[in-house]
């Protein structure tokens, strides 16, 4: 049992970063460079814990470290609820999904906050902006999904058949939840520095690089499982495998949305598609 | 008491100790700073980052925050508005940390060897590690300097 949540724990911790290593990878190739290897982000992660943490006047040092670790656990909580682990199966566990990916989020706009400066701010105003756009038709899919089906554990196979348009729209929330162009909004580069993550170093930074791969990993495998679930575990990866590939894709070739454009076209584009299976899935 | 700990886990340590070097070594995060330069440099720095030359193969990523960075790149000599900025973002930076001063101005104040409004060079104002010279300074030696920077940089946190 012991063993068995160690493993839970460092699975998806390593799965994140190689996913996160890949799309660096991936990205560099896409943009005729070499690229850094797969393990990059891993060595980015050891590195930042080695280095000093500042103390930002005016802020609280102690609650930014302790959003940093709760954005992590929380992502790891959701962990336990994939139909493979299977250690927290029970009905509605789509709520708590809902609920703890919201979590996450909410712990980055906090330490945004909790800054008095104004990349920060400015970055989690946005992202609170962005939250209220992607955030209904997430919760729309997923409360479908557990109004029809209970839990993870019983969702049948190949639901992007009869869910097409789902699908089409779960992407393009999935680039909003991570943050990546174009959505990258609350991180704009060439606007706002690094965002909500402007002030942080050492050991905060690395946790809330580590919670955005988690992240990146979960939402993976989420698309993966609602919408393929193969049983197989090898399929599993490589459906997941074809999932980043296009979450690649959709990263390196667009460009970065204001916010008020993002907002409305997450509203008129992926509210709609879900609509239309809705009605179809009803009728 | 210190020593007695390293003589107990001696071992132990030295293998962490390498596993955090090779990492310090892999992943040097830069924030450029430009105090007046011509410009010549900051895009032959652009150049180093592009398909040509890739410097992210080595790890090296161009950071907006000082606070995430760990070589401090700077170019131009240092003009006199310029010189509290330029202190201001230096103590900002967490140790371990390295600077690198970029291009025949950062080094020695160049073709602005006697302007009035010029109050470097670099290392007048910060303890500077690393100098690479060149007007402007070529990509390859960009990324030559920034390789002797990291091996300052491992060196630097013990
Ligand atoms: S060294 Fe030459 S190219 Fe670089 S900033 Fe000075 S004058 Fe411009």
């Amino acid at each position: 049992m012991i063993m068995s949540i160690i493993e839970i724990l460092f699975i998806p911790i390593f799965l994140g970063f190689v996913y996160e290593g890949i799309l660096r990878k991936v990205a560099a190739r896409m943009q005729n460079r070499v690229g850094p290897p797969i393990w990059q982000p891993l060595l980015d992660f050891i590195k930042l814990l080695s280095k000093e943490s500042f103390e930002v006047i005016g802020s609280h040092h102690f609650l930014i470290s302790f959003l940093s670790i709760l954005a992590v656990a929380s992502l790891l909580v959701i962990v336990f609820t994939f139909p493979f682990v299977s250690l927290l199966n029970f009905r509605w566990d789509f709520i708590l999904v809902i609920y703890l990916l919201v979590f996450s989020t909410a712990c980055f706009i906090l330490a945004g906050f909790s800054f008095p400066s104004p990349y920060p701010l400015i970055g989690s105003t946005r992202e609170i902006t962005l939250l209220l756009a992607y955030e209904l038709p997430l919760i729309i899919i997923l409360l479908f999904f557990g109004m029809s089906y209970y839990s993870l554990l019983l969702l049948p196979e190949n639901l992007i058949v009869s869910f097409p348009l789902f699908f089409t729209a779960f992407l393009l929330i999935t680039q909003a939840k991570l943050g990546y162009q174009p959505f990258n909004i609350g991180e704009a580069e060439q606007e706002i520095v690094a965002g909500y993550l402007t002030e942080c170093s050492g050991f905060e930074l690395a946790m809330f690089n580590l919670a955005k791969s988690l992240r990146m990993f979960i939402m993976i495998s989420l698309a993966s499982i609602l919408f393929f679930n193969f049983k197989n575990i090898v399929a599993f990866v490589l459906s997941s495998l074809i999932i980043l590939f296009f979450v690649i894709l959709l990263r390196v070739t667009l460009a970065r949305f204001r916010i008020d454009q993002g907002f409305k076209f997450l509203w008129l584009v992926s509210i709609p598609l879900i609509l239309i299976d809705l009605i179809r899935a009803m009728l | 008491m210190l020593h007695v700990i390293v003589d107990d886990y001696g071992d132990d340590l030295k293998i962490a100790e390498k596993i955090r070097k090779y990492c310090q070594r892999k992943s040097p995060w830069i924030f450029h700073f430009d105090t007046g330069s011509c410009n010549g440099c900051d895009i032959e720095l652009l150049a180093a980052m592009s398909p040509k030359y890739d410097f992210e193969r080595f790890g090296c990523l161009l950071k907006g925050s000082p606070r995430h960075a760990d070589i401090f790149l700077v170019t131009g000599p240092v003009t006199r508005k310029c010189k509290d900025r330029l202190v201001n973002l230096y103590e900002q930076i967490p140790e371990p940390k390295v600077v690198i001063a970029m291009g025949a101005c950062a080094v020695s104040k160049g073709i602005f060897q006697n302007a009035y409004g010029v109050c470097g060079p670099l290392d007048k104002i910060i303890p500077v590690d690393v100098y690479i010279s060149g007007c402007p300074a070529k990509p390859e030696a960009i990324i030559d300097g920034i390789r002797k920077g990291v091996e300052i940089l491992t060196r630097k946190s013990g």
